[in-house]
Protein backbone atom coordinates (compact mmCIF):
# COMPACT_ATOMS: atom_id res chain seq x y z
CA UNK A 1 0.00 0.00 0.00
CA UNK A 2 1.00 3.42 -0.72
CA UNK A 3 2.41 5.83 1.94
CA UNK A 4 -1.07 7.69 3.47
CA UNK A 5 1.46 10.88 2.90
CA UNK A 6 3.99 11.71 -0.07
CA UNK A 7 2.32 10.91 -2.50
CA UNK A 8 -0.98 12.97 -1.89
CA UNK A 9 -1.42 15.57 -4.70
CA UNK A 10 -0.98 18.84 -2.73
CA UNK A 11 -4.72 20.39 -3.77
CA UNK A 12 -5.45 17.20 -1.14
CA UNK A 13 -7.04 19.07 2.42
CA UNK A 14 -3.98 17.52 3.71
CA UNK A 15 -1.72 18.89 1.54
CA UNK A 16 -2.88 21.97 2.28
CA UNK A 17 -2.95 22.19 5.87
CA UNK A 18 0.41 20.94 5.88
CA UNK A 19 1.60 23.60 3.51
CA UNK A 20 0.42 26.56 5.83
CA UNK A 21 2.21 24.63 9.17
CA UNK A 22 -0.86 23.18 10.81
CA UNK A 23 -1.77 19.44 11.76
CA UNK A 24 -4.37 17.23 10.46
CA UNK A 25 -5.08 14.18 12.04
CA UNK A 26 -8.66 13.38 9.78
CA UNK A 27 -11.08 14.30 12.84
CA UNK A 28 -11.83 17.23 14.97
CA UNK A 29 -11.27 16.62 18.65
CA UNK A 30 -14.06 14.63 20.12
CA UNK A 31 -15.19 13.94 16.05
CA UNK A 32 -18.14 16.26 16.46
CA UNK A 33 -16.98 20.13 15.19
CA UNK A 34 -16.84 23.10 17.10
CA UNK A 35 -20.64 24.36 15.90
CA UNK A 36 -22.56 20.72 16.80
CA UNK A 37 -21.07 20.85 19.93
CA UNK A 38 -21.71 24.29 20.92
CA UNK A 39 -25.05 23.68 20.02
CA UNK A 40 -25.39 20.98 22.22
CA UNK A 41 -23.80 22.19 24.79
CA UNK A 42 -26.64 25.14 24.92
CA UNK A 43 -29.33 22.57 24.56
CA UNK A 44 -27.77 20.37 27.40
CA UNK A 45 -27.74 23.67 30.08
CA UNK A 46 -31.35 24.65 28.93
CA UNK A 47 -32.44 21.17 29.80
CA UNK A 48 -30.60 21.18 33.37
CA UNK A 49 -32.65 24.85 33.59
CA UNK A 50 -36.04 23.09 32.81
CA UNK A 51 -35.74 19.31 34.92
CA UNK A 52 -37.38 16.87 32.97
CA UNK A 53 -38.54 19.20 29.88
CA UNK A 54 -37.34 17.74 26.56
CA UNK A 55 -34.80 19.94 24.68
CA UNK A 56 -34.98 19.78 20.74
CA UNK A 57 -31.25 19.68 19.32
CA UNK A 58 -29.74 18.97 15.86
CA UNK A 59 -28.51 15.35 16.15
CA UNK A 60 -25.57 14.54 13.73
CA UNK A 61 -25.17 11.73 11.87
CA UNK A 62 -22.33 9.67 13.87
CA UNK A 63 -20.26 6.54 13.16
CA UNK A 64 -22.86 4.10 14.29
CA UNK A 65 -26.36 4.25 13.75
CA UNK A 66 -29.48 5.88 14.79
CA UNK A 67 -30.91 4.26 17.48
CA UNK A 68 -27.51 2.77 18.49
CA UNK A 69 -26.72 5.10 21.44
CA UNK A 70 -25.63 7.81 18.51
CA UNK A 71 -28.12 10.27 21.79
CA UNK A 72 -25.65 9.48 24.32
CA UNK A 73 -22.72 9.69 22.59
CA UNK A 74 -23.35 13.06 21.15
CA UNK A 75 -23.43 13.91 24.61
CA UNK A 76 -20.53 12.77 25.58
CA UNK A 77 -18.43 13.95 22.74
CA UNK A 78 -19.74 17.06 24.06
CA UNK A 79 -18.87 17.12 27.21
CA UNK A 80 -15.49 15.32 27.45
CA UNK A 81 -11.93 16.97 26.99
CA UNK A 82 -8.74 14.88 27.22
CA UNK A 83 -8.41 14.98 31.26
CA UNK A 84 -11.71 12.66 31.31
CA UNK A 85 -11.80 9.40 32.55
CA UNK A 86 -15.01 7.38 30.54
CA UNK A 87 -16.63 4.39 31.09
CA UNK A 88 -19.06 3.09 28.85
CA UNK A 89 -21.85 0.43 30.14
CA UNK A 90 -24.46 -1.47 27.61
CA UNK A 91 -27.14 -3.23 30.66
CA UNK A 92 -24.61 -2.97 33.38
CA UNK A 93 -21.87 -4.68 31.00
CA UNK A 94 -18.45 -3.13 30.43
CA UNK A 95 -17.64 -5.95 27.88
CA UNK A 96 -20.85 -5.84 25.20
CA UNK A 97 -19.50 -5.08 22.09
CA UNK A 98 -21.57 -1.70 21.46
CA UNK A 99 -20.06 -0.50 25.19
CA UNK A 100 -16.11 -1.51 24.26
CA UNK A 101 -16.96 0.19 20.85
CA UNK A 102 -18.20 3.33 22.06
CA UNK A 103 -15.77 3.44 24.99
CA UNK A 104 -12.88 3.15 22.16
CA UNK A 105 -14.66 5.56 20.03
CA UNK A 106 -14.39 8.44 22.49
CA UNK A 107 -11.03 7.54 23.64
CA UNK A 108 -9.59 7.93 20.23
CA UNK A 109 -11.33 11.20 19.84
CA UNK A 110 -9.84 12.54 23.02
CA UNK A 111 -7.37 11.18 24.20
CA UNK A 112 -9.38 10.82 27.47
CA UNK A 113 -8.60 7.59 29.30
CA UNK A 114 -10.89 4.38 29.62
CA UNK A 115 -12.06 2.89 32.83
CA UNK A 116 -14.28 0.16 33.96
CA UNK A 117 -14.30 1.61 37.39
CA UNK A 118 -17.48 3.16 38.40
CA UNK A 119 -16.24 5.13 41.41
CA UNK A 120 -12.75 6.25 38.80
CA UNK A 121 -15.04 7.45 35.80
CA UNK A 122 -16.22 10.89 35.48
CA UNK A 123 -18.57 10.47 32.45
CA UNK A 124 -20.40 7.00 32.51
CA UNK A 125 -22.76 6.83 29.03
CA UNK A 126 -25.12 4.19 30.10
CA UNK A 127 -27.92 2.08 27.91
CA UNK A 128 -30.49 1.04 30.33
CA UNK A 129 -28.85 0.87 33.38
CA UNK A 130 -27.96 2.75 36.51
CA UNK A 131 -24.95 1.58 38.08
CA UNK A 132 -25.31 0.07 41.60
CA UNK A 133 -21.98 1.78 43.29
CA UNK A 134 -23.60 5.72 43.71
CA UNK A 135 -21.95 8.44 42.24
CA UNK A 136 -20.81 11.46 43.48
CA UNK A 137 -21.63 15.60 42.41
CA UNK A 138 -18.36 15.62 40.24
CA UNK A 139 -19.74 12.59 37.98
CA UNK A 140 -22.24 12.92 34.93
CA UNK A 141 -24.21 9.92 34.00
CA UNK A 142 -24.83 9.79 30.17
CA UNK A 143 -28.28 7.89 29.21
CA UNK A 144 -29.34 6.17 25.94
CA UNK A 145 -32.76 7.19 25.03
CA UNK A 146 -34.35 5.10 21.87
CA UNK A 147 -38.17 7.17 22.50
CA UNK A 148 -37.59 10.38 24.72
CA UNK A 149 -41.49 11.12 25.14
CA UNK A 150 -43.33 9.36 28.12
CA UNK A 151 -46.71 10.16 26.24
CA UNK A 152 -45.40 8.45 23.02
CA UNK A 153 -47.76 5.34 23.46
CA UNK A 154 -51.12 7.44 24.69
CA UNK A 155 -50.23 10.15 21.89
CA UNK A 156 -48.85 10.18 18.71
CA UNK A 157 -48.61 13.52 17.92
CA UNK A 158 -45.58 15.05 18.86
CA UNK A 159 -47.54 18.56 18.82
CA UNK A 160 -50.58 17.73 20.59
CA UNK A 161 -47.52 15.46 23.22
CA UNK A 162 -46.09 18.87 23.91
CA UNK A 163 -49.33 20.84 24.58
CA UNK A 164 -50.21 18.24 26.90
CA UNK A 165 -46.29 18.93 28.29
CA UNK A 166 -46.85 22.46 28.39
CA UNK A 167 -50.33 22.67 30.33
CA UNK A 168 -49.33 19.85 32.54
CA UNK A 169 -52.61 17.92 31.37
CA UNK A 170 -51.46 14.16 32.15
CA UNK A 171 -55.14 12.83 32.85
CA UNK A 172 -54.63 10.81 29.67
CA UNK A 173 -51.93 9.45 31.21
CA UNK A 174 -52.88 8.56 35.01
CA UNK A 175 -56.37 6.66 32.73
CA UNK A 176 -53.51 4.90 30.50
CA UNK A 177 -52.25 3.98 33.93
CA UNK A 178 -55.79 3.47 35.35
CA UNK A 179 -56.87 1.14 32.50
CA UNK A 180 -52.88 -0.61 32.79
CA UNK A 181 -54.51 -2.22 36.27
CA UNK A 182 -58.00 -2.57 35.26
CA UNK A 183 -56.25 -5.17 32.92
CA UNK A 184 -53.28 -6.45 34.45
CA UNK A 185 -54.07 -6.03 38.10
CA UNK A 186 -50.92 -3.84 38.64
CA UNK A 187 -49.01 -1.23 36.77
CA UNK A 188 -47.14 -3.51 33.82
CA UNK A 189 -44.42 -0.99 33.01
CA UNK A 190 -41.27 -2.58 33.38
CA UNK A 191 -38.29 -0.82 31.80
CA UNK A 192 -38.88 2.78 31.53
CA UNK A 193 -41.49 3.44 34.19
CA UNK A 194 -42.36 6.99 33.51
CA UNK A 195 -41.57 9.46 36.55
CA UNK A 196 -42.94 12.72 37.59
CA UNK A 197 -39.62 15.15 37.45
CA UNK A 198 -39.70 18.22 40.55
CA UNK A 199 -43.43 17.57 40.56
CA UNK A 200 -44.00 19.10 36.96
CA UNK A 201 -43.08 16.66 33.72
CA UNK A 202 -43.97 13.46 33.78
CA UNK A 203 -40.30 11.82 31.79
CA UNK A 204 -38.95 8.38 30.36
CA UNK A 205 -36.42 7.48 32.53
CA UNK A 206 -34.86 5.73 29.51
CA UNK A 207 -35.45 1.47 29.75
CA UNK A 208 -33.82 1.17 32.86
CA UNK A 209 -35.62 -1.18 35.00
CA UNK A 210 -37.84 -0.25 38.07
CA UNK A 211 -34.65 -1.11 40.29
CA UNK A 212 -32.90 1.58 38.87
CA UNK A 213 -35.94 4.54 39.36
CA UNK A 214 -35.74 4.98 42.97
CA UNK A 215 -32.06 6.45 42.20
CA UNK A 216 -33.10 9.32 40.55
CA UNK A 217 -34.27 10.72 43.37
CA UNK A 218 -32.73 13.15 45.32
CA UNK A 219 -29.07 11.71 43.92
CA UNK A 220 -25.76 13.98 44.33
CA UNK A 221 -25.29 13.19 40.95
CA UNK A 222 -26.22 15.20 37.22
CA UNK A 223 -28.42 12.92 34.84
CA UNK A 224 -28.13 14.20 31.41
CA UNK A 225 -30.57 12.01 28.51
CA UNK A 226 -29.45 12.09 25.11
CA UNK A 227 -32.01 10.86 22.30
CA UNK A 228 -30.24 10.81 19.17
CA UNK A 229 -32.98 9.16 16.46
CA UNK A 230 -35.75 11.72 18.30
CA UNK A 231 -33.50 14.48 18.26
CA UNK A 232 -33.93 15.52 22.25
CA UNK A 233 -31.89 16.43 25.30
CA UNK A 234 -33.24 16.72 28.56
CA UNK A 235 -32.19 15.67 31.90
CA UNK A 236 -32.23 15.69 35.70
CA UNK A 237 -29.97 17.88 38.00
CA UNK A 238 -28.81 16.53 41.10
CA UNK A 239 -31.37 17.14 44.34
CA UNK A 240 -33.98 16.68 42.48
CA UNK A 241 -37.29 15.30 43.61
CA UNK A 242 -38.06 12.18 40.92
CA UNK A 243 -41.20 10.02 41.30
CA UNK A 244 -42.48 6.91 39.80
CA UNK A 245 -46.20 7.46 38.87
CA UNK A 246 -48.21 5.42 41.30
CA UNK A 247 -51.66 5.75 42.89
CA UNK A 248 -52.87 5.01 46.52
CA UNK A 249 -53.67 1.94 46.58
CA UNK A 250 -51.14 0.67 43.71
CA UNK A 251 -47.70 1.56 45.00
CA UNK A 252 -44.96 1.59 42.86
CA UNK A 253 -42.64 -1.51 43.48
CA UNK A 254 -39.17 -2.43 42.16
CA UNK A 255 -38.44 -5.74 41.02
CA UNK A 256 -38.39 -8.77 43.36
CA UNK A 257 -35.21 -11.33 43.24
CA UNK A 258 -36.62 -13.92 46.31
CA UNK A 259 -33.32 -16.16 47.52
CA UNK A 260 -31.28 -15.71 44.12
CA UNK A 261 -27.86 -14.38 44.46
CA UNK A 262 -25.35 -13.35 41.99
CA UNK A 263 -23.03 -16.46 41.20
CA UNK A 264 -19.92 -13.99 40.63
CA UNK A 265 -20.14 -11.47 44.07
CA UNK A 266 -22.68 -13.65 46.00
CA UNK A 267 -24.48 -10.17 46.59
CA UNK A 268 -28.25 -10.57 47.15
CA UNK A 269 -29.32 -6.72 46.83
CA UNK A 270 -28.37 -6.17 43.06
CA UNK A 271 -30.42 -6.35 39.55
CA UNK A 272 -29.93 -9.72 38.41
CA UNK A 273 -30.04 -11.07 34.98
CA UNK A 274 -30.63 -14.37 34.36
CA UNK A 275 -28.66 -16.43 31.58
CA UNK A 276 -28.41 -20.25 31.15
CA UNK A 277 -26.65 -22.51 32.35
CA UNK A 278 -26.16 -26.32 32.04
CA UNK A 279 -28.43 -28.91 31.53
CA UNK A 280 -31.49 -26.60 31.02
CA UNK A 281 -30.24 -24.70 34.51
CA UNK A 282 -30.65 -20.66 35.25
CA UNK A 283 -27.58 -18.79 36.01
CA UNK A 284 -28.17 -15.47 38.02
CA UNK A 285 -25.89 -12.53 37.71
CA UNK A 286 -25.40 -8.66 38.83
CA UNK A 287 -26.00 -7.01 35.70
CA UNK A 288 -23.83 -4.16 36.77
CA UNK A 289 -20.44 -6.23 36.08
CA UNK A 290 -18.03 -3.99 37.50
CA UNK A 291 -20.23 -3.56 40.84
CA UNK A 292 -19.97 -7.79 40.62
CA UNK A 293 -15.96 -7.87 39.88
CA UNK A 294 -15.07 -5.12 42.44
CA UNK A 295 -17.43 -7.55 45.50
CA UNK A 296 -16.10 -10.36 44.33
CA UNK A 297 -12.28 -8.65 45.03
CA UNK A 298 -13.44 -7.95 48.49
CA UNK A 299 -13.21 -4.09 47.81
CA UNK A 300 -15.69 -2.32 49.52
CA UNK A 301 -18.59 -0.72 47.55
CA UNK A 302 -21.13 2.03 49.07
CA UNK A 303 -24.17 1.40 46.75
CA UNK A 304 -26.57 3.48 49.23
CA UNK A 305 -28.32 5.73 46.80
CA UNK B 1 -3.63 -13.80 10.60
CA UNK B 2 -2.11 -10.81 8.12
CA UNK B 3 -5.80 -11.26 7.03
CA UNK B 4 -7.53 -10.07 10.06
CA UNK B 5 -4.55 -7.23 10.52
CA UNK B 6 -5.62 -5.84 7.45
CA UNK B 7 -9.18 -5.63 7.86
CA UNK B 8 -8.26 -3.52 11.42
CA UNK B 9 -8.69 0.39 11.23
CA UNK B 10 -6.29 2.34 9.98
CA UNK B 11 -4.02 4.06 13.10
CA UNK B 12 -4.98 7.69 13.41
CA UNK B 13 -3.57 9.87 15.42
CA UNK B 14 -5.41 11.38 18.44
CA UNK B 15 -6.84 15.09 17.26
CA UNK B 16 -5.78 17.90 19.55
CA UNK B 17 -8.28 20.39 20.50
CA UNK B 18 -7.18 23.88 19.16
CA UNK B 19 -6.60 26.13 22.41
CA UNK B 20 -9.74 27.76 21.77
CA UNK B 21 -11.93 24.90 21.85
CA UNK B 22 -10.18 23.63 24.69
CA UNK B 23 -10.65 26.48 26.42
CA UNK B 24 -14.55 26.37 25.58
CA UNK B 25 -15.16 22.64 26.89
CA UNK B 26 -13.48 23.41 30.33
CA UNK B 27 -15.52 27.23 30.26
CA UNK B 28 -18.86 24.77 29.75
CA UNK B 29 -18.36 21.65 32.21
CA UNK B 30 -17.63 24.46 34.43
CA UNK B 31 -21.10 25.98 33.02
CA UNK B 32 -22.92 23.17 33.27
CA UNK B 33 -21.66 22.27 36.77
CA UNK B 34 -22.87 25.77 37.61
CA UNK B 35 -25.83 25.17 36.24
CA UNK B 36 -26.81 21.90 37.79
CA UNK B 37 -25.93 23.42 41.30
CA UNK B 38 -27.53 26.44 41.96
CA UNK B 39 -25.78 29.20 44.15
CA UNK B 40 -22.67 27.09 44.44
CA UNK B 41 -19.46 29.36 43.09
CA UNK B 42 -17.22 27.81 40.63
CA UNK B 43 -14.13 29.33 39.03
CA UNK B 44 -13.91 29.97 35.32
CA UNK B 45 -11.25 28.50 33.47
CA UNK B 46 -8.68 31.42 32.43
CA UNK B 47 -10.45 32.98 29.49
CA UNK B 48 -8.16 34.44 26.33
CA UNK B 49 -9.32 38.38 27.45
CA UNK B 50 -7.68 39.62 29.82
CA UNK B 51 -10.03 42.92 30.44
CA UNK B 52 -10.91 42.36 34.31
CA UNK B 53 -14.39 43.11 34.30
CA UNK B 54 -15.97 41.62 30.93
CA UNK B 55 -13.07 39.10 30.38
CA UNK B 56 -15.05 36.14 31.95
CA UNK B 57 -18.42 36.87 30.84
CA UNK B 58 -17.28 37.18 27.08
CA UNK B 59 -15.37 33.74 28.43
CA UNK B 60 -18.85 32.05 28.92
CA UNK B 61 -20.57 33.67 26.13
CA UNK B 62 -17.65 32.79 23.74
CA UNK B 63 -18.28 29.06 24.44
CA UNK B 64 -21.90 29.29 23.79
CA UNK B 65 -22.30 31.53 20.70
CA UNK B 66 -21.96 31.14 17.15
CA UNK B 67 -24.01 32.35 13.92
CA UNK B 68 -26.94 30.71 15.05
CA UNK B 69 -28.06 31.93 18.01
CA UNK B 70 -28.36 36.10 18.92
CA UNK B 71 -27.45 37.96 21.67
CA UNK B 72 -27.78 41.50 23.46
CA UNK B 73 -25.27 43.27 25.37
CA UNK B 74 -26.98 45.82 28.17
CA UNK B 75 -24.33 48.46 28.98
CA UNK B 76 -22.98 51.58 28.10
CA UNK B 77 -20.03 50.64 26.75
CA UNK B 78 -19.35 49.78 23.50
CA UNK B 79 -16.46 46.56 24.23
CA UNK B 80 -18.18 43.83 24.50
CA UNK B 81 -20.95 44.27 22.26
CA UNK B 82 -17.67 44.56 19.43
CA UNK B 83 -15.71 41.59 20.75
CA UNK B 84 -18.36 39.47 20.43
CA UNK B 85 -20.12 40.28 17.16
CA UNK B 86 -16.08 39.97 16.35
CA UNK B 87 -15.51 36.53 17.79
CA UNK B 88 -18.69 34.44 17.58
CA UNK B 89 -20.37 35.32 14.38
CA UNK B 90 -23.45 35.79 16.54
CA UNK B 91 -25.84 38.56 15.58
CA UNK B 92 -26.77 41.11 17.85
CA UNK B 93 -30.43 42.43 18.49
CA UNK B 94 -32.52 44.10 20.58
CA UNK B 95 -33.06 42.80 24.31
CA UNK B 96 -36.59 41.33 24.10
CA UNK B 97 -35.83 39.00 21.67
CA UNK B 98 -31.92 38.04 22.22
CA UNK B 99 -31.28 34.13 23.20
CA UNK B 100 -28.45 35.38 25.34
CA UNK B 101 -28.46 38.81 26.97
CA UNK B 102 -25.42 40.28 28.45
CA UNK B 103 -25.65 42.58 30.65
CA UNK B 104 -23.92 44.92 34.00
CA UNK B 105 -25.24 45.98 37.61
CA UNK B 106 -26.67 49.32 35.79
CA UNK B 107 -28.59 47.83 33.39
CA UNK B 108 -29.82 44.30 35.31
CA UNK B 109 -32.80 45.04 36.53
CA UNK B 110 -34.46 45.91 33.04
CA UNK B 111 -32.55 42.99 31.12
CA UNK B 112 -33.98 40.54 33.68
CA UNK B 113 -37.41 41.92 33.89
CA UNK B 114 -37.55 41.93 30.28
CA UNK B 115 -35.44 39.07 28.63
CA UNK B 116 -37.36 37.14 26.39
CA UNK B 117 -39.51 34.32 26.88
CA UNK B 118 -39.65 31.06 25.33
CA UNK B 119 -43.63 29.75 25.16
CA UNK B 120 -44.64 26.83 27.59
CA UNK B 121 -44.96 24.45 24.93
CA UNK B 122 -41.08 25.50 23.89
CA UNK B 123 -40.04 27.22 27.09
CA UNK B 124 -36.22 26.50 26.30
CA UNK B 125 -36.40 29.30 23.92
CA UNK B 126 -35.80 31.78 27.02
CA UNK B 127 -33.36 33.62 27.24
CA UNK B 128 -30.33 33.49 29.37
CA UNK B 129 -29.00 36.38 31.12
CA UNK B 130 -25.14 36.79 31.63
CA UNK B 131 -25.18 38.80 34.82
CA UNK B 132 -21.58 41.00 35.55
CA UNK B 133 -21.24 41.53 39.44
CA UNK B 134 -18.05 42.86 41.73
CA UNK B 135 -17.98 39.92 43.60
CA UNK B 136 -19.67 36.60 44.17
CA UNK B 137 -19.65 34.53 47.11
CA UNK B 138 -19.30 37.45 49.71
CA UNK B 139 -20.91 40.71 49.59
CA UNK B 140 -23.87 42.48 51.14
CA UNK B 141 -26.60 41.13 49.34
CA UNK B 142 -27.84 37.88 50.52
CA UNK B 143 -29.33 35.22 48.37
CA UNK B 144 -30.96 32.00 49.73
CA UNK B 145 -31.54 29.59 47.22
CA UNK B 146 -33.54 25.85 47.10
CA UNK B 147 -35.35 23.32 44.43
CA UNK B 148 -33.33 21.33 42.03
CA UNK B 149 -29.78 21.11 42.04
CA UNK B 150 -29.44 22.45 45.97
CA UNK B 151 -29.53 20.03 48.92
CA UNK B 152 -31.58 21.22 51.21
CA UNK B 153 -31.00 25.36 51.51
CA UNK B 154 -28.03 27.25 50.59
CA UNK B 155 -26.95 30.69 50.99
CA UNK B 156 -24.63 32.41 48.92
CA UNK B 157 -23.57 36.19 48.61
CA UNK B 158 -23.23 38.51 46.05
CA UNK B 159 -21.58 42.39 46.44
CA UNK B 160 -22.61 44.68 43.68
CA UNK B 161 -26.41 43.98 43.06
CA UNK B 162 -29.31 44.45 45.17
CA UNK B 163 -31.56 42.50 47.01
CA UNK B 164 -34.47 44.14 44.31
CA UNK B 165 -32.70 42.70 41.36
CA UNK B 166 -33.25 39.37 42.99
CA UNK B 167 -36.69 39.74 43.99
CA UNK B 168 -37.72 40.26 40.40
CA UNK B 169 -35.79 37.54 39.35
CA UNK B 170 -37.92 35.56 41.65
CA UNK B 171 -41.14 37.33 40.42
CA UNK B 172 -40.22 36.88 36.77
CA UNK B 173 -39.44 32.86 37.62
CA UNK B 174 -42.32 32.18 40.07
CA UNK B 175 -44.25 30.46 37.02
CA UNK B 176 -42.42 27.43 36.23
CA UNK B 177 -41.38 26.27 33.51
CA UNK B 178 -41.59 29.46 32.05
CA UNK B 179 -38.94 32.34 33.13
CA UNK B 180 -35.18 32.88 32.43
CA UNK B 181 -31.96 31.51 33.36
CA UNK B 182 -28.95 33.75 34.95
CA UNK B 183 -25.31 32.99 34.75
CA UNK B 184 -23.53 35.54 37.53
CA UNK B 185 -19.72 35.94 36.33
CA UNK B 186 -17.48 38.11 38.68
CA UNK B 187 -14.54 39.69 38.54
CA UNK B 188 -12.36 37.39 40.02
CA UNK B 189 -13.37 34.94 36.94
CA UNK B 190 -16.03 33.19 39.52
CA UNK B 191 -19.12 31.84 38.26
CA UNK B 192 -22.96 31.14 39.75
CA UNK B 193 -26.33 29.83 38.40
CA UNK B 194 -29.51 30.44 38.83
CA UNK B 195 -31.67 28.75 36.58
CA UNK B 196 -35.64 29.71 36.52
CA UNK B 197 -36.28 26.36 38.25
CA UNK B 198 -34.49 27.67 41.43
CA UNK B 199 -36.76 28.94 44.07
CA UNK B 200 -34.75 32.05 45.90
CA UNK B 201 -35.27 34.98 48.97
CA UNK B 202 -33.02 37.51 48.86
CA UNK B 203 -32.00 40.40 51.36
CA UNK B 204 -29.12 42.50 52.07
Amino acid sequence: MASATTDRPSSSVRGLIAERGGDFSGYSFAFLDDMAKREIRRATLKAVAIPGHQVPFGSREMPIARGWGTGGLQLTLSLVGSEDRVKVIDQGDDASVNAVNLRRLVAQMTGAEETLDTAEATLIQTRHRIPEEVMRDDQILIFQVPIPEPLRFIERSVAVARGMHAEQDYSRMWLALYEDIVRRGEISAGAGYPVMVNSRFIMAPSPIPRWDIPKLNQADTLFLFGAGREKRIYAVPPHTDVRPLEFEDYAFKTEEFDGLACEVSGATDVYLVESPGENGTSRWTASDTNYADKVAAGIEVNKQW
Amino acid sequence: MTTTEAALPIHQEIPKPSAAAALEQATFRTLLHAMSHPGIVQPLPAPRDEDAHWGAALGVLQSLLDHEVTFHVASDEALPREQLLRRTGARAVDLTTADFVLTDAAHALEAIETAREGPFEEPEHSATVVVVCDQIGAGSTVIEVSGPGVDGELRFAVEGLSAELFQALARRNAVFPSGIDVVLVDRARQVACIPRSTRMRAGS
